[in-house]
């Protein structure tokens, strides 16, 4: 996963350059950042499956809650690679 | 080499067999073996042809000077988990899905897409392919 941006105007340069490895390291500090919530979240989700009648929902919530990293790891591959008359614009996840 | 032809071999070695009859038979043997290998092809050809893993958008400009260039690839297993999660949504959300859509002008049931139907969906995807030619850019947006 990286980003890569140039510009082509020669009088003012710009090149920038995020790496792969700079995003997993966001990634993970992200997650420390987000662990409390994730774990409220959860217990929030297994409380709301025990309550008579609203399983089906819950249930339904669990499932798109527990989905979300398959998103993440099947977006891997996308490619976006635009050159317009000034700038380039490269990114990969 | 195969078995049958140091089965030829032998022979030739152990004098059962004159070298001629042996290169007869070993002619016989490649015959037989193009001829299963052209009938083992179109087998790995619709192989190759069932699997298609990328959706592309291609922009490309047609005059030299003009450098506008996109390129898009996405890949097929976000549409797999995108239809995935769409079918797990309840159904009182769906119709809302399916409401706001409406509005935009896209007339669709959510409900529709099952995730057993999704293979099929990306399999007919393999043979579409949108050649948009305009006066400044050829689009062309296929799978593969």
């Amino acid at each position: 996963m990286s980003i890569r941006i140039i510009t082509k105007n020669k009088e003012k340069p710009f090149r920038l350059y995020l790496p792969g490895i700079l995003f997993y390291f966001f990634l993970l500090l992200f997650i420390i950042l987000l662990i409390v919530p994730i774990i409220i979240i959860m217990i929030g989700l297994l409380v709301w499956n025990l309550i008579p009648g609203q399983d089906k929902r819950a249930r339904a919530y669990t499932r798109i809650f527990f989905s979300v990293p398959k998103i993440f790891l099947s977006i891997r591959g996308l490619t976006v690679d635009v050159e317009s008359k000034d700038t380039i614009v490269k990114i990969k996840f | 080499m195969n078995e049958e032809r140091l089965k030829v071999l032998n022979m030739i070695a152990e004098g059962k067999i004159s070298a001629e009859e042996g290169s007869k038979l070993l002619e016989a043997l490649d015959k037989k073996d193009k001829l299963a290998s052209e009938q083992a092809e179109p087998v790995i050809r619709t192989k190759e042809k069932g699997n298609i893993n990328y959706l592309y958008v291609d922009v490309t400009p047609k005059k030299e000077e003009n450098k506008e260039k996109v390129h898009v690839k996405v890949p097929l297993a976000l549409v797999r988990a995108g239809v995935n999660i769409a079918s797990m949504l309840p159904a009182d959300v769906q119709d809302k899905v399916n409401d706001a859509m409406g509005e935009k002008g896209m007339k669709f049931d959510l409900s529709s897409i099952k995730p057993e139907n999704i293979e099929e969906l990306i399999q007919a995807l393999e043979e579409m392919e949108v050649n948009i030619d305009s006066d400044e850019h050829t689009v062309r947006v296929y799978c593969a």
